[in-house]
């Protein structure tokens, strides 16, 4: 049997990161949850996931401290994958320096979009178990 | 034996020596005749007059015959014999007297008469006393007695003294008589030099001009210096001494002199040079000319002056000082006014009066409240009260009427005046016209208060915007949680839906959705609002820009049968834009132009440059707008009634950020609509 795909939620909102787990899980991810940026680092060390979707504002160490202190090259695989509520050119361009992959916008983020985005990401590594039919 | 008296016949003659002499030398002697007649002389050391030696009794008998009183001290004892006229002399003591020694006679005298006896008697000398003055008990009481006295001796035939004579004549009535003429000259003196003493000393200028020819007889020192000190004036008659009198005043003073008539003058001025430095000076006097009578008859003249130059000067200090005051005052740039202790006013300047154009006579005592605003009569009349009675400073604002009837705001300034003493007398009061600086003032008020408030308004504003920045901010978390659990069971995650199931919950996310959308505009607009908003302009193919925004948009447009044109001349056109924001703008601007209009119409968009701007222009066959709300639709918030508002959702921020957004471009947006018709909105940028 193939390892499910790990994903890293970092979202300091309980309600959405309880949402966005159970739309990966049920799509037949690996997901880890962390409620900011500092959690975040001692998860991603621990479970080196592929896919690590970090927020930017959140409280004690926010998106774009935790992109500074995570060692890019360490993660060779990972994608990061920076979201946000606000589209901010600077800050975007700002995270995509610090070797986030992609920059997209929350509230727009359908669990459609979502499972969609992790799919693309992945590649032909996503798997394929759906819920429904 | 004793001789008997009286009788006459001749002499015995005896054959001794000692001759009896008969005493027909004492006949026709008056009384003292007999008395030394019938004396006992043999008690005595003379013995008895038969026994007399000539010399005594020729001396006798001459001393007898003169009327000159006189005394004989006859022997060393000096035992006295007198004529009539020495008992007069010896008062009371004759005639006891008579026969005795002269220093028993005389006591009082001892020692005078002893002297005498020793000179004249025992020396032979003879002695004068012119006045001599001795006090003799003469009478019982010691009395002082002048006398003339002259000592001779009476020689015996061997030329020894055998007696002396005194001629004794009493001088005392006229020495008394000279002493008291004395007395009342020296008094006499005493006086006159005391009277001498105070016009000399006194503190006006006194002269004293005698007799027909004015003779000075007195000129005190002030007077001296009134006249010149230089001058001799004592004993030289007036019209040689000062001859300046002449004419004028020399008529005065005759008329004085001589017609006895009083003459006074007040304040004269006199011109004076005689201080040594030269220079002039004025000083004032008052004038009497006293005449002077002798038996009656006007004689000459007292001149009197007396100093009033200080009270002169005084008073015409104060003169001229009020009448500087009053220049002053009426040169003055303020409108002065004075009140006495009652509240009475006394006294307005010249501007004053020309300022109400009334005369002096009508503003004084209480005339002027005519020209007090009534609407500020009693808060004059209470301010005024109470400062009177505290005599206090003023400082308030009132209303006076000018000539031309308007009404004008003045500062008045009170001062309580004050003598020199300390003494209230009333109020000095300075007015100034400040109507001008009081409206403005009225105006800054009013400025401020209209700033205070739409400060206010600003603030609310602000708070408002934040309010709803927050709130968003808020609402965002729990709407997308809705759209992600709706997605959720949407997607079928959660089972199977029904086909009401399905349908409610489209519903549902529709109107998140909408939630979403009004969430993210809101706080679209709280980042556009902030101060801090950059845009990342880049120089850009502005006509790439706008055919990626339509063919963005034409899948929306299909859905209501809408067709979308664009015209450009100028192709390849550079702008310096941030084209996300740009690409926003635009979007905006043709989803309002499609739903604002009704289903199927044309969407026209021309891109066209024009001097040093790019014209881009977006026009719809739509609803249109109205023309008072062309201003309006740019504002925050704002939706404008047409007929398809309530159909149509909207937050009513689409054209405030367009218009944010282009002014940021350093462009322009304008609008061209025909209610019913369509509109057009131009966006102009620059190159």
């Amino acid at each position: 049997m193939s390892t499910k795909l790990s994903v890293l939620i970092i979202e300091d909102e309980a309600v959405l990161r309880t949402a966005y787990t159970l739309i990966l899980d049920k799509n037949g991810y690996a997901v880890e949850s962390a409620a900011n940026g500092m959690e975040g680092l001692i998860l991603l060390k621990k479970t080196k996931p592929k896919v690590v979707l970090v927020d930017i504002f959140m409280p004690v160490m926010d998106g774009k401290e935790f992109m500074k202190n995570v060692d890019i090259e360490l993660y060779p695989n990972t994608k990061f994958i920076v979201y946000s509520n606000l589209s901010d050119p600077k800050t975007e361009a700002e995270m995509l320096a610090l070797g986030a992959h992609d920059f997209i916008l929350k509230s727009s983020m359908s669990p459609q979009n979502l499972v969609q985005l992790i799919a693309d990401t992945f590649g032909s590594d996503a798997p394929d178990s759906r819920a429904h039919d | 034996m004793g001789t008997t008296p009286n009788r006459r016949g001749p002499a015995k003659k005896s054959a001794d020596s000692s001759v009896l002499f008969n005493h027909t030398f004492l006949s026709k002697c008056g009384k003292i005749g007999a008395l030394i007649d019938t004396h006992d002389w043999a008690k005595t050391s003379i013995g008895i007059i038969e026994q007399w030696p000539p010399a005594l009794r020729v001396t006798v008998n001459i001393m007898l015959q003169s009327p000159l009183p006189m005394v004989l001290l006859w022997g060393s004892d000096g035992v006295m014999i007198y004529n009539d006229a020495y008992s007069v002399f010896a008062g009371a003591r004759h005639p006891s007297l008579l026969g005795s020694k002269v220093l028993d006679g005389w006591p009082e005298v001892a020692d005078f008469n002893k002297h005498v006896m020793e000179m004249v008697f025992h020396k032979g000398k003879t002695l004068s006393y012119h006045d001599q003055e001795l006090t003799l008990y003469r009478d019982g009481q010691a009395e002082q007695v002048w006398m003339d006295l002259n000592y001779s001796p009476v020689m015996d035939k061997n030329g020894k003294p055998d007696g002396v004579l005194a001629i004794v004549t009493e001088t005392t009535k006229r020495v008394q008589a000279e002493q008291k003429q004395l007395e009342a000259e020296q008094k006499l003196q005493t006086e006159q030099k005391r009277l001498y003493d105070l016009f000399m000393n006194a503190p006006a200028a006194i002269s004293m001009t005698t007799g027909p020819d004015l003779v000075f007889t007195l000129a005190n020192d002030p007077y001296m210096q009134l006249v010149g000190k230089d001058r001799q004036l004592l004993g030289r008659p007036l019209v040689e001494a000062l001859p300046e009198v002449e004419p004028d005043l020399l008529a005065i003073v005759k008329n004085v002199a001589f017609k006895g008539e009083r003459f006074v003058a007040d304040e004269l001025p006199v011109t004076l040079d005689w201080d040594n430095k030269g220079m002039p000076y004025t000083k004032y006097l008052n004038f009497v000319y006293e005449p002077i009578f002798e038996a009656g008859k006007p004689d000459g003249m007292m001149a009197f002056a007396f100093d009033v130059t200080e009270q002169v000067k005084a008073r015409q200090r104060i003169e001229e000082s009020e009448k500087r005051f009053r220049e002053l005052a009426d040169t003055a740039p303020m409108y002065i006014a004075m009140a006495d202790e009652t509240g009475n006013a006394v006294y307005f300047n010249k501007p004053w009066l020309e300022f109400t154009g009334k005369k002096l006579e009508e503003m004084v005592g209480m005339g002027w409240l005519s020209v007090l605003h009534p609407a500020d009569a009693p808060k004059f009349e209470a301010d005024f009260k109470n400062a009177f009675e505290k005599q206090v400073p003023i400082n308030e604002q009132y209303r006076f009427k000018r000539a031309d009837k308007k009404y004008r705001w003045m500062l008045a300034v009170g001062a309580p005046r004050l003598t020199a003493k300390g003494k209230f007398v009333g109020y000095y009061g300075t007015y100034t016209d400040f109507h001008e600086v009081k409206m403005a003032e009225r105006e800054h008020e009013r400025l401020r208060s209209v700033t205070l408030q739409r400060n206010e308004l600003q603030r609310l504003n602000r708070a408002k915007d934040e309010f709803i920045s927050l709130a968003s901010h808020q609402l965002r978390t729990p709407a997308t949680a809705v759209k992600q659990y709706v997605g959720l069971l949407m997607d079928g995650y959660a089972g199977p839906l029904t086909d009401e199931q399905r349908e409610y919950l489209k519903t549902a996310h529709d109107s998140n959705e909408r939630q979403l959308h009004i969430i993210n505009d809101l706080l679209r607009t709280a980042q556009l609002d902030a101060t801090d908003y950059k845009l990342r302009q880049e120089k850009q193919d502005i006509v790439e820009i706008i055919r990626e925004v339509i063919t963005d948009f034409k899948s929306s447009a299909e859905l209501k049968a809408q067709k979308i044109e664009f015209h450009c001349s100028d192709d390849g056109l550079q702008a310096m834009v941030d084209s996300t924001e740009i690409k926003l703008v635009f979007m905006n601007l043709l989803e309002n132009a499609s739903k604002y209009s009704h289903e199927g119409g044309k969407i026209t968009v021309t891109l066209e440059q024009k001097d040093d701007q790019i014209l881009i222009s977006t026009t719809d066959q739509g609803v249109g707008i109205k023309d008072v709300d062309k201003e309006r639709i740019f504002d925050k918030f704002t939706r404008v009634q047409n007929e398809l508002t309530d159909s149509v959702p909207g937050t009513g921020l689409g054209l405030y950020w367009v218009k944010q957004i282009v002014a940021m471009h350093k462009g322009n947006i304008s609008v061209d609509s025909q209610p019913g018709k369509g509109s057009t909105f131009i966006v102009s940028l620059p190159l």
